[in-house]
Protein backbone atom coordinates (compact mmCIF):
# COMPACT_ATOMS: atom_id res chain seq x y z
CA UNK A 1 0.00 0.00 0.00
CA UNK A 2 2.93 2.65 0.62
CA UNK A 3 4.27 2.15 -2.53
CA UNK A 4 1.40 2.87 -4.36
CA UNK A 5 1.24 6.12 -2.42
CA UNK A 6 4.37 7.31 -3.34
CA UNK A 7 3.77 6.13 -6.79
CA UNK A 8 0.67 8.57 -7.17
CA UNK A 9 1.68 11.51 -5.13
CA UNK A 10 5.49 11.87 -5.82
CA UNK A 11 5.48 12.41 -9.25
CA UNK A 12 3.64 15.98 -8.45
CA UNK A 13 6.49 16.34 -5.99
CA UNK A 14 9.14 16.36 -8.81
CA UNK A 15 7.31 19.21 -10.50
CA UNK A 16 7.47 21.80 -7.55
CA UNK A 17 10.66 22.90 -7.69
CA UNK A 18 10.32 23.53 -11.63
CA UNK A 19 7.05 24.66 -11.04
CA UNK A 20 7.67 27.28 -8.38
CA UNK A 21 11.05 28.87 -10.47
CA UNK A 22 8.61 29.06 -13.65
CA UNK A 23 5.72 30.66 -11.94
CA UNK A 24 8.45 33.56 -9.94
CA UNK A 25 10.22 33.64 -13.58
CA UNK A 26 7.77 33.87 -15.82
CA UNK A 27 3.96 32.86 -15.27
CA UNK A 28 3.27 35.44 -13.06
CA UNK A 29 5.45 38.31 -14.62
CA UNK A 30 3.39 37.58 -17.82
CA UNK A 31 -0.19 38.13 -16.81
CA UNK A 32 1.47 41.04 -14.66
CA UNK A 33 2.60 42.85 -17.33
CA UNK A 34 -0.83 41.78 -19.61
CA UNK A 35 -2.42 43.93 -16.87
CA UNK A 36 -0.22 46.65 -16.36
CA UNK A 37 -0.62 47.38 -20.03
CA UNK A 38 -4.14 48.66 -19.43
CA UNK A 39 -2.93 50.89 -16.77
CA UNK A 40 -1.38 54.17 -16.47
CA UNK A 41 1.03 54.21 -13.64
CA UNK A 42 4.75 56.00 -12.92
CA UNK A 43 5.57 53.51 -10.03
CA UNK A 44 4.85 56.23 -7.35
CA UNK A 45 1.49 57.01 -7.66
CA UNK A 46 -1.26 54.24 -7.74
CA UNK A 47 -1.91 52.57 -10.85
CA UNK A 48 -4.77 53.77 -12.99
CA UNK A 49 -6.86 51.53 -15.06
CA UNK A 50 -7.37 53.14 -18.35
CA UNK A 51 -8.06 50.85 -20.69
CA UNK A 52 -7.14 50.68 -24.56
CA UNK A 53 -5.06 53.66 -24.20
CA UNK A 54 -1.50 52.80 -23.88
CA UNK A 55 -2.30 50.54 -26.88
CA UNK A 56 -4.01 54.23 -28.60
CA UNK A 57 -0.61 55.87 -27.69
CA UNK A 58 1.52 53.62 -29.02
CA UNK A 59 0.04 53.71 -32.37
CA UNK A 60 -0.48 57.29 -32.41
CA UNK A 61 3.18 58.04 -31.29
CA UNK A 62 5.42 59.16 -33.89
CA UNK A 63 8.43 57.87 -31.79
CA UNK A 64 6.80 54.30 -31.40
CA UNK A 65 5.59 53.93 -34.96
CA UNK A 66 9.27 54.38 -36.02
CA UNK A 67 10.17 52.05 -33.41
CA UNK A 68 8.09 49.34 -34.82
CA UNK A 69 9.11 50.31 -38.23
CA UNK A 70 12.58 49.67 -37.60
CA UNK A 71 11.91 46.60 -35.56
CA UNK A 72 9.84 45.37 -39.14
CA UNK A 73 12.98 45.98 -41.02
CA UNK A 74 14.96 43.86 -38.53
CA UNK A 75 13.00 40.98 -38.79
CA UNK A 76 12.78 40.92 -42.72
CA UNK A 77 16.76 42.35 -42.83
CA UNK A 78 16.89 38.97 -40.84
CA UNK A 79 15.15 36.85 -43.03
CA UNK A 80 17.06 38.22 -45.94
CA UNK A 81 21.05 38.93 -44.70
CA UNK A 82 22.05 35.98 -41.78
CA UNK A 83 19.50 33.06 -42.92
CA UNK A 84 19.08 34.19 -46.87
CA UNK A 85 22.69 34.57 -47.19
CA UNK A 86 23.65 31.52 -45.17
CA UNK A 87 21.45 29.50 -47.26
CA UNK A 88 23.28 30.88 -50.09
CA UNK A 89 26.58 30.35 -48.79
CA UNK A 90 26.04 26.55 -47.63
CA UNK A 91 24.55 25.77 -50.88
CA UNK A 92 27.59 26.94 -52.71
CA UNK A 93 30.02 25.02 -49.71
CA UNK A 94 27.98 21.44 -50.55
CA UNK A 95 28.76 22.45 -53.95
CA UNK A 96 32.98 23.74 -53.64
CA UNK A 97 34.62 21.42 -51.51
CA UNK A 98 38.15 23.12 -51.65
CA UNK A 99 38.89 25.20 -48.49
CA UNK A 100 35.16 24.34 -47.00
CA UNK A 101 36.50 23.96 -42.88
CA UNK A 102 38.32 26.85 -43.38
CA UNK A 103 35.56 29.44 -44.48
CA UNK A 104 33.19 27.32 -41.69
CA UNK A 105 35.29 27.95 -39.29
CA UNK A 106 35.97 32.04 -40.28
CA UNK A 107 31.79 32.23 -40.56
CA UNK A 108 31.13 30.87 -37.34
CA UNK A 109 33.79 32.56 -34.85
CA UNK A 110 31.50 35.61 -34.61
CA UNK A 111 28.80 33.24 -33.81
CA UNK A 112 30.22 32.09 -30.04
CA UNK A 113 30.27 36.35 -29.38
CA UNK A 114 27.42 37.75 -27.69
CA UNK A 115 25.73 40.07 -29.67
CA UNK A 116 27.12 42.86 -27.06
CA UNK A 117 30.80 42.10 -27.62
CA UNK A 118 29.95 42.25 -31.45
CA UNK A 119 28.43 45.46 -31.11
CA UNK A 120 31.60 46.90 -29.47
CA UNK A 121 34.34 45.35 -31.91
CA UNK A 122 32.16 47.17 -34.41
CA UNK A 123 31.97 50.38 -33.07
CA UNK A 124 35.59 49.79 -32.57
CA UNK A 125 35.67 49.61 -36.73
CA UNK A 126 33.05 52.32 -37.36
CA UNK A 127 34.00 55.03 -34.86
CA UNK A 128 34.83 58.80 -36.27
CA UNK A 129 37.45 58.57 -33.44
CA UNK A 130 40.34 56.67 -34.50
CA UNK A 131 37.91 53.84 -36.34
CA UNK A 132 40.06 51.30 -38.51
CA UNK A 133 37.86 51.83 -41.40
CA UNK A 134 38.09 55.67 -41.62
CA UNK A 135 42.08 54.86 -41.18
CA UNK A 136 41.60 53.42 -44.47
CA UNK A 137 39.04 55.44 -46.39
CA UNK A 138 40.28 58.42 -48.04
CA UNK A 139 38.80 62.30 -47.15
CA UNK A 140 36.09 62.90 -44.75
CA UNK A 141 34.56 60.64 -42.47
CA UNK A 142 31.21 60.97 -41.42
CA UNK A 143 30.03 57.81 -38.78
CA UNK A 144 27.43 55.81 -40.32
CA UNK A 145 26.08 55.47 -36.94
CA UNK A 146 25.16 58.60 -36.21
CA UNK A 147 23.07 59.06 -39.19
CA UNK A 148 19.26 58.18 -38.71
CA UNK A 149 18.30 56.89 -42.42
CA UNK A 150 21.42 54.57 -42.85
CA UNK A 151 22.45 53.08 -38.74
CA UNK A 152 19.61 50.35 -38.87
CA UNK A 153 20.64 48.86 -41.97
CA UNK A 154 24.27 49.06 -40.77
CA UNK A 155 23.37 47.42 -37.55
CA UNK A 156 21.62 44.89 -39.89
CA UNK A 157 25.09 43.97 -41.05
CA UNK A 158 26.74 43.47 -37.31
CA UNK A 159 24.33 41.40 -36.60
CA UNK A 160 24.43 39.67 -39.98
CA UNK A 161 28.37 39.07 -39.00
CA UNK A 162 27.63 37.47 -35.82
CA UNK A 163 24.33 35.53 -36.58
CA UNK A 164 25.06 34.05 -40.04
CA UNK A 165 27.58 31.55 -38.25
CA UNK A 166 24.92 29.98 -36.28
CA UNK A 167 22.31 29.42 -39.39
CA UNK A 168 24.86 28.60 -41.78
CA UNK A 169 26.20 25.75 -39.42
CA UNK A 170 22.43 24.84 -39.14
CA UNK A 171 21.97 24.77 -42.81
CA UNK A 172 25.01 22.45 -43.22
CA UNK A 173 23.47 20.18 -41.33
CA UNK A 174 20.16 20.26 -43.01
CA UNK A 175 22.35 19.56 -46.36
CA UNK A 176 24.22 17.01 -45.27
CA UNK A 177 21.22 14.94 -43.81
CA UNK A 178 19.15 15.27 -47.41
CA UNK A 179 18.51 11.72 -48.67
CA UNK A 180 20.48 11.14 -51.47
CA UNK A 181 18.30 9.43 -53.93
CA UNK A 182 15.98 11.86 -55.02
CA UNK A 183 18.56 14.36 -55.98
CA UNK A 184 20.41 11.54 -58.14
CA UNK A 185 17.33 10.56 -59.80
CA UNK A 186 16.48 14.40 -60.49
CA UNK A 187 20.07 14.32 -61.87
CA UNK A 188 20.00 11.41 -63.75
CA UNK A 189 16.61 13.08 -65.57
CA UNK A 190 18.39 15.76 -66.78
CA UNK A 191 17.98 18.39 -64.17
CA UNK A 192 19.89 21.30 -63.91
CA UNK A 193 21.53 22.52 -60.59
CA UNK A 194 19.43 25.26 -60.20
CA UNK A 195 16.54 22.64 -60.85
CA UNK A 196 17.34 20.65 -58.10
CA UNK A 197 17.96 23.26 -55.52
CA UNK A 198 15.06 24.64 -55.93
CA UNK A 199 12.42 21.89 -56.83
CA UNK A 200 14.19 19.00 -54.62
CA UNK A 201 16.76 20.51 -52.19
CA UNK A 202 14.46 22.78 -50.61
CA UNK A 203 11.57 21.52 -50.03
CA UNK A 204 13.44 18.52 -48.30
CA UNK A 205 15.31 21.29 -46.03
CA UNK A 206 11.88 22.40 -44.69
CA UNK A 207 11.95 21.38 -41.43
CA UNK A 208 15.60 23.05 -40.71
CA UNK A 209 14.30 25.86 -42.42
CA UNK A 210 11.28 26.41 -40.25
CA UNK A 211 13.35 26.15 -37.29
CA UNK A 212 16.11 29.12 -38.63
CA UNK A 213 13.32 31.27 -39.84
CA UNK A 214 11.49 30.69 -36.33
CA UNK A 215 14.50 31.53 -34.53
CA UNK A 216 15.72 34.31 -36.98
CA UNK A 217 12.51 35.95 -36.44
CA UNK A 218 12.00 35.80 -32.42
CA UNK A 219 15.28 36.99 -31.85
CA UNK A 220 15.53 39.71 -34.16
CA UNK A 221 11.79 41.32 -33.29
CA UNK A 222 13.41 41.04 -29.60
CA UNK A 223 16.52 42.64 -30.85
CA UNK A 224 17.93 45.11 -27.98
CA UNK A 225 21.71 44.24 -27.16
CA UNK A 226 23.24 45.57 -30.72
CA UNK A 227 21.34 48.84 -31.12
CA UNK A 228 21.62 49.57 -27.51
CA UNK A 229 25.47 49.14 -27.42
CA UNK A 230 25.79 50.68 -30.95
CA UNK A 231 24.03 53.90 -30.97
CA UNK A 232 21.33 53.24 -27.47
CA UNK A 233 18.48 53.77 -30.04
CA UNK A 234 20.40 57.36 -31.10
CA UNK A 235 20.20 59.94 -32.49
CA UNK A 236 17.69 60.99 -30.58
CA UNK A 237 15.10 57.90 -30.60
CA UNK A 238 15.53 57.03 -34.19
CA UNK A 239 16.94 53.69 -34.34
CA UNK A 240 14.89 52.47 -31.22
CA UNK A 241 13.55 48.89 -31.39
CA UNK A 242 10.54 48.09 -30.16
CA UNK A 243 12.58 46.26 -27.31
CA UNK A 244 14.59 49.31 -26.63
CA UNK A 245 11.53 51.52 -26.26
CA UNK A 246 10.08 49.18 -23.60
CA UNK A 247 13.23 49.59 -21.79
CA UNK A 248 13.64 53.23 -22.30
CA UNK A 249 9.50 53.79 -21.37
CA UNK A 250 9.55 51.57 -18.35
CA UNK A 251 12.67 52.04 -16.55
CA UNK A 252 14.02 55.54 -17.47
CA UNK A 253 11.10 57.31 -18.29
CA UNK A 254 8.59 55.40 -15.63
CA UNK A 255 5.90 54.98 -18.22
CA UNK A 256 5.50 51.15 -16.53
CA UNK A 257 1.69 50.95 -18.25
CA UNK A 258 3.21 52.17 -21.43
CA UNK A 259 6.26 49.51 -21.65
CA UNK A 260 3.92 46.57 -20.72
CA UNK A 261 1.78 47.80 -23.77
CA UNK A 262 5.04 47.16 -25.93
CA UNK A 263 5.88 43.72 -24.15
CA UNK A 264 2.57 42.99 -25.37
CA UNK A 265 3.01 43.83 -28.68
CA UNK A 266 6.42 42.03 -28.83
CA UNK A 267 4.76 38.68 -28.15
CA UNK A 268 1.87 38.69 -30.40
CA UNK A 269 4.89 39.87 -33.05
CA UNK A 270 6.29 36.76 -32.13
CA UNK A 271 3.79 34.29 -31.10
CA UNK A 272 2.81 32.65 -33.66
CA UNK A 273 6.68 31.87 -34.97
CA UNK A 274 7.61 30.93 -30.93
CA UNK A 275 4.65 28.60 -30.98
CA UNK A 276 5.97 26.92 -34.40
CA UNK A 277 9.35 26.90 -33.70
CA UNK A 278 8.76 25.84 -30.06
CA UNK A 279 11.98 27.12 -29.01
CA UNK A 280 13.88 28.15 -25.43
CA UNK A 281 16.33 30.99 -24.98
CA UNK A 282 19.68 30.59 -27.07
CA UNK B 1 26.65 10.70 -59.34
CA UNK B 2 26.84 14.63 -59.30
CA UNK B 3 28.45 16.35 -61.93
CA UNK B 4 31.22 18.14 -61.28
CA UNK B 5 30.48 22.38 -60.99
CA UNK B 6 31.99 23.72 -64.14
CA UNK B 7 35.18 25.92 -64.14
CA UNK B 8 33.87 29.39 -64.17
CA UNK B 9 31.03 28.73 -60.91
CA UNK B 10 33.73 27.78 -59.13
CA UNK B 11 35.75 30.58 -59.64
CA UNK B 12 33.03 32.64 -58.80
CA UNK B 13 32.31 30.89 -56.16
CA UNK B 14 35.55 31.13 -54.29
CA UNK B 15 35.70 34.56 -55.26
CA UNK B 16 32.54 35.16 -53.42
CA UNK B 17 33.71 33.76 -50.66
CA UNK B 18 36.68 35.02 -50.32
CA UNK B 19 35.65 38.20 -50.39
CA UNK B 20 32.92 37.81 -47.40
CA UNK B 21 35.20 36.12 -45.42
CA UNK B 22 37.57 39.16 -45.79
CA UNK B 23 34.83 40.82 -44.58
CA UNK B 24 34.48 38.63 -41.59
CA UNK B 25 38.07 38.75 -40.67
CA UNK B 26 38.18 42.65 -41.07
CA UNK B 27 36.82 43.29 -37.49
CA UNK B 28 38.60 40.65 -35.66
CA UNK B 29 41.81 42.03 -37.06
CA UNK B 30 40.55 45.96 -36.06
CA UNK B 31 40.32 44.84 -32.58
CA UNK B 32 43.64 42.62 -32.96
CA UNK B 33 45.21 46.01 -33.32
CA UNK B 34 44.21 47.85 -30.11
CA UNK B 35 45.01 44.36 -28.33
CA UNK B 36 48.59 44.77 -29.62
CA UNK B 37 49.29 48.30 -28.29
CA UNK B 38 49.47 50.20 -25.50
CA UNK B 39 47.42 53.66 -24.62
CA UNK B 40 50.06 55.79 -26.53
CA UNK B 41 51.00 54.06 -29.78
CA UNK B 42 47.30 53.98 -30.35
CA UNK B 43 47.33 57.17 -29.47
CA UNK B 44 50.68 58.10 -31.36
CA UNK B 45 50.47 55.47 -34.50
CA UNK B 46 48.43 55.48 -37.31
CA UNK B 47 45.53 52.77 -36.62
CA UNK B 48 46.85 49.72 -38.87
CA UNK B 49 50.75 50.55 -38.21
CA UNK B 50 52.44 47.83 -36.02
CA UNK B 51 53.89 48.65 -32.70
CA UNK B 52 57.18 47.11 -32.33
CA UNK B 53 57.25 43.28 -32.42
CA UNK B 54 59.00 42.88 -28.83
CA UNK B 55 55.93 45.39 -27.32
CA UNK B 56 53.58 43.21 -28.59
CA UNK B 57 53.49 40.32 -25.67
CA UNK B 58 53.61 42.99 -23.10
CA UNK B 59 51.31 45.00 -23.89
CA UNK B 60 48.16 42.50 -24.53
CA UNK B 61 48.98 41.03 -21.02
CA UNK B 62 48.92 45.01 -19.44
CA UNK B 63 45.54 45.55 -21.44
CA UNK B 64 44.21 42.63 -19.68
CA UNK B 65 45.75 43.58 -16.45
CA UNK B 66 43.99 46.71 -17.04
CA UNK B 67 40.98 45.63 -17.91
CA UNK B 68 41.17 42.82 -14.77
CA UNK B 69 41.89 45.32 -11.77
CA UNK B 70 41.30 49.03 -13.30
CA UNK B 71 37.98 48.61 -15.01
CA UNK B 72 36.82 45.80 -12.65
CA UNK B 73 36.19 43.46 -15.38
CA UNK B 74 37.56 40.79 -12.75
CA UNK B 75 34.50 41.08 -10.54
CA UNK B 76 31.89 41.24 -12.93
CA UNK B 77 33.45 38.08 -14.61
CA UNK B 78 33.19 36.58 -11.35
CA UNK B 79 29.45 37.35 -11.01
CA UNK B 80 28.83 36.05 -14.90
CA UNK B 81 31.05 32.45 -13.63
CA UNK B 82 28.42 32.21 -10.89
CA UNK B 83 25.36 33.05 -12.72
CA UNK B 84 26.11 30.86 -16.25
CA UNK B 85 27.30 27.85 -14.27
CA UNK B 86 24.38 27.56 -11.97
CA UNK B 87 22.01 28.27 -14.73
CA UNK B 88 23.60 26.60 -16.73
CA UNK B 89 23.74 23.17 -14.63
CA UNK B 90 20.84 24.09 -12.01
CA UNK B 91 18.35 24.75 -14.98
CA UNK B 92 19.19 21.05 -16.37
CA UNK B 93 19.56 19.15 -12.95
CA UNK B 94 15.75 20.65 -11.98
CA UNK B 95 14.52 20.31 -15.00
CA UNK B 96 15.61 16.77 -15.75
CA UNK B 97 13.29 15.93 -12.47
CA UNK B 98 10.57 17.37 -14.80
CA UNK B 99 11.27 15.84 -17.43
CA UNK B 100 11.12 12.33 -15.65
CA UNK B 101 7.87 12.97 -13.94
CA UNK B 102 6.42 13.86 -17.10
CA UNK B 103 7.51 11.19 -19.32
CA UNK B 104 7.99 8.39 -16.75
CA UNK B 105 5.89 8.89 -13.74
CA UNK B 106 1.82 7.88 -13.17
CA UNK B 107 0.88 11.73 -13.64
CA UNK B 108 -2.54 13.15 -14.30
CA UNK B 109 -2.98 14.71 -18.26
CA UNK B 110 1.25 15.21 -18.35
CA UNK B 111 1.09 17.34 -21.78
CA UNK B 112 -1.05 20.14 -19.42
CA UNK B 113 1.41 20.29 -17.13
CA UNK B 114 4.39 20.14 -19.97
CA UNK B 115 2.21 23.46 -21.25
CA UNK B 116 2.31 24.91 -18.20
CA UNK B 117 5.63 24.61 -17.57
CA UNK B 118 6.66 25.86 -20.97
CA UNK B 119 4.41 28.15 -22.26
CA UNK B 120 6.46 31.19 -20.80
CA UNK B 121 9.06 30.36 -23.20
CA UNK B 122 6.42 31.93 -25.96
CA UNK B 123 6.64 35.53 -24.80
CA UNK B 124 9.57 37.63 -25.21
CA UNK B 125 12.11 38.20 -22.13
CA UNK B 126 10.88 41.61 -22.21
CA UNK B 127 7.25 40.60 -21.06
CA UNK B 128 9.34 40.14 -17.52
CA UNK B 129 11.51 42.77 -17.57
CA UNK B 130 8.94 45.21 -15.40
CA UNK B 131 7.43 42.39 -12.93
CA UNK B 132 10.93 40.67 -11.85
CA UNK B 133 12.69 44.38 -11.37
CA UNK B 134 8.91 45.23 -9.11
CA UNK B 135 8.62 41.57 -7.66
CA UNK B 136 12.28 41.69 -6.63
CA UNK B 137 12.65 44.96 -5.19
CA UNK B 138 9.55 43.99 -3.23
CA UNK B 139 11.45 40.79 -1.88
CA UNK B 140 14.71 42.80 -1.02
CA UNK B 141 16.38 40.73 -3.97
CA UNK B 142 17.01 43.55 -6.29
CA UNK B 143 20.98 44.26 -7.25
CA UNK B 144 21.76 40.61 -5.23
CA UNK B 145 23.10 37.61 -6.65
CA UNK B 146 20.77 35.55 -5.36
CA UNK B 147 17.81 37.43 -7.41
CA UNK B 148 19.38 37.17 -10.41
CA UNK B 149 20.71 33.35 -9.71
CA UNK B 150 16.39 32.91 -9.16
CA UNK B 151 15.61 34.68 -12.56
CA UNK B 152 18.36 33.55 -14.70
CA UNK B 153 17.43 29.21 -13.80
CA UNK B 154 13.41 30.57 -13.43
CA UNK B 155 14.38 31.80 -17.31
CA UNK B 156 16.65 28.89 -18.77
CA UNK B 157 14.21 25.85 -17.06
CA UNK B 158 11.73 26.07 -19.84
CA UNK B 159 14.18 25.19 -22.80
CA UNK B 160 16.00 22.42 -20.37
CA UNK B 161 12.87 21.03 -19.87
CA UNK B 162 11.99 20.97 -23.57
CA UNK B 163 15.38 19.57 -24.40
CA UNK B 164 15.31 16.88 -20.89
CA UNK B 165 11.32 15.89 -22.31
CA UNK B 166 12.38 15.07 -25.83
CA UNK B 167 15.59 13.25 -24.26
CA UNK B 168 13.22 11.54 -21.43
CA UNK B 169 10.97 9.91 -24.18
CA UNK B 170 13.68 7.85 -26.27
CA UNK B 171 14.45 5.95 -22.72
CA UNK B 172 12.76 3.15 -22.73
CA UNK B 173 9.65 2.84 -20.03
CA UNK B 174 10.32 -0.87 -19.14
CA UNK B 175 13.28 -0.04 -17.31
CA UNK B 176 11.97 1.85 -14.38
CA UNK B 177 8.85 -0.46 -14.52
CA UNK B 178 11.42 -3.34 -13.71
CA UNK B 179 12.75 -1.19 -11.44
CA UNK B 180 9.74 -0.90 -8.88
CA UNK B 181 8.32 -4.13 -9.28
CA UNK B 182 11.95 -4.51 -7.65
CA UNK B 183 11.04 -2.22 -4.99
CA UNK B 184 12.33 1.23 -6.39
CA UNK B 185 11.23 4.18 -5.54
CA UNK B 186 10.44 6.60 -7.84
CA UNK B 187 13.47 8.88 -6.53
CA UNK B 188 15.50 5.79 -7.11
CA UNK B 189 14.66 5.63 -10.38
CA UNK B 190 15.84 9.27 -10.81
CA UNK B 191 18.84 8.79 -9.35
CA UNK B 192 19.74 5.10 -10.68
CA UNK B 193 18.70 5.09 -13.52
CA UNK B 194 17.14 8.33 -15.29
CA UNK B 195 20.36 10.77 -14.23
CA UNK B 196 23.10 9.30 -15.54
CA UNK B 197 21.20 7.88 -18.79
CA UNK B 198 19.96 11.37 -20.04
CA UNK B 199 23.48 12.82 -19.08
CA UNK B 200 23.99 13.74 -22.89
CA UNK B 201 20.75 16.23 -22.09
CA UNK B 202 22.66 17.53 -19.37
CA UNK B 203 25.88 18.64 -21.37
CA UNK B 204 23.04 19.76 -24.37
CA UNK B 205 20.92 22.06 -21.84
CA UNK B 206 24.45 22.93 -20.41
CA UNK B 207 25.98 24.53 -23.20
CA UNK B 208 22.78 26.67 -24.24
CA UNK B 209 22.05 27.87 -20.72
CA UNK B 210 25.28 28.81 -19.90
CA UNK B 211 26.09 30.88 -22.99
CA UNK B 212 22.78 32.16 -23.15
CA UNK B 213 23.21 33.23 -19.60
CA UNK B 214 26.79 34.63 -20.21
CA UNK B 215 25.76 36.64 -23.23
CA UNK B 216 22.91 38.12 -21.26
CA UNK B 217 22.39 41.56 -21.32
CA UNK B 218 19.00 42.53 -20.55
CA UNK B 219 18.70 41.57 -17.78
CA UNK B 220 21.59 42.30 -15.60
CA UNK B 221 20.78 46.13 -16.71
CA UNK B 222 17.34 46.01 -15.29
CA UNK B 223 18.27 43.68 -11.91
CA UNK B 224 21.58 44.74 -11.11
CA UNK B 225 23.86 47.70 -10.18
CA UNK B 226 27.04 45.99 -8.71
CA UNK B 227 25.92 42.79 -9.15
CA UNK B 228 26.18 42.80 -12.40
CA UNK B 229 27.01 40.35 -14.92
CA UNK B 230 30.33 40.82 -17.31
CA UNK B 231 27.83 42.14 -20.33
CA UNK B 232 25.77 44.58 -18.58
CA UNK B 233 29.51 46.07 -16.99
CA UNK B 234 31.06 46.11 -20.34
CA UNK B 235 28.18 47.55 -22.24
CA UNK B 236 28.58 50.66 -19.27
CA UNK B 237 32.17 51.07 -20.39
CA UNK B 238 31.53 51.99 -24.15
CA UNK B 239 29.31 54.81 -22.84
CA UNK B 240 30.32 58.28 -22.41
CA UNK B 241 29.84 58.72 -18.98
CA UNK B 242 31.93 55.49 -17.83
CA UNK B 243 33.67 55.56 -20.78
CA UNK B 244 37.52 53.53 -20.82
CA UNK B 245 40.90 53.54 -23.13
CA UNK B 246 39.93 51.64 -26.54
CA UNK B 247 43.00 49.51 -25.43
CA UNK B 248 41.37 48.44 -21.69
CA UNK B 249 37.51 47.87 -23.38
CA UNK B 250 38.91 45.93 -25.93
CA UNK B 251 41.21 43.98 -23.81
CA UNK B 252 37.69 43.28 -21.39
CA UNK B 253 35.48 42.31 -24.42
CA UNK B 254 38.36 39.57 -25.17
CA UNK B 255 38.04 38.12 -21.52
CA UNK B 256 34.85 38.40 -21.65
CA UNK B 257 34.56 36.29 -24.66
CA UNK B 258 36.70 33.43 -24.01
CA UNK B 259 34.07 30.83 -21.66
CA UNK B 260 31.05 30.58 -24.16
CA UNK B 261 33.72 30.48 -26.99
CA UNK B 262 36.17 27.51 -25.23
CA UNK B 263 31.97 26.08 -24.55
CA UNK B 264 30.65 26.42 -27.75
CA UNK B 265 34.04 25.19 -29.72
CA UNK B 266 34.40 22.48 -27.18
CA UNK B 267 31.02 21.25 -27.35
CA UNK B 268 29.91 22.16 -30.74
CA UNK B 269 28.62 18.71 -31.38
CA UNK B 270 25.91 19.10 -28.50
CA UNK B 271 24.92 22.90 -29.52
CA UNK B 272 24.00 21.78 -32.71
CA UNK B 273 22.22 18.58 -31.52
CA UNK B 274 20.43 20.98 -28.83
CA UNK B 275 19.17 22.79 -32.27
CA UNK B 276 17.68 20.21 -34.31
CA UNK B 277 16.62 18.25 -31.46
CA UNK B 278 13.02 19.47 -31.68
CA UNK B 279 12.65 18.41 -35.62
CA UNK B 280 14.47 14.53 -35.25
CA UNK B 281 12.12 13.80 -32.99
CA UNK B 282 8.43 14.42 -32.50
Amino acid sequence: MRTTRRHRVTPYLFLLLPLSLVTFAQLLPSLFTTTLSFHDWNIISPPKFVGLEKYQQLVTSETLLRSLRNTGVWVVGTLAFPVGLALVIAKILTIVEFGRPIYKAIFFVPATLAPTIAAIVWRRVLTTEQGALSALLPGEYTSVLTDPTLNTFVMLGVWTWQFLGLNLVLFLVGFESLPRAPIEAASIDGASGWQIFRLVELPLLRPIMLLVVGNAVINSARMFDIPWVMTAGGPGRASETLAISLYRESFLLFNMGLGAAIGVVISILTLVFAVRAFRGPA
Amino acid sequence: MIRRPPTAFRVAAHALLIALAVVWLFPLASVALVLIKDATQFRALAYWTLPPLADVVPNIVENLRTAWTRADIGRYFGNSVLYAAVAGIGSGLIASLAGYALVHLRLRAPQSWFMLLFIGNLFPFQMFLIPLYIGLTTINLYDTRVGLILVYLGITLPFALFVYRNYALTVPHELFEAAWIDGASPWGGFTHIFLPITFPALIVVFVFQFTWTWNDLLFGLVLSESARPVMTALSALTGLRGGVPPSTLIAGSLIAALPPAIVLLGLQRYFVRGFVIGIEKE
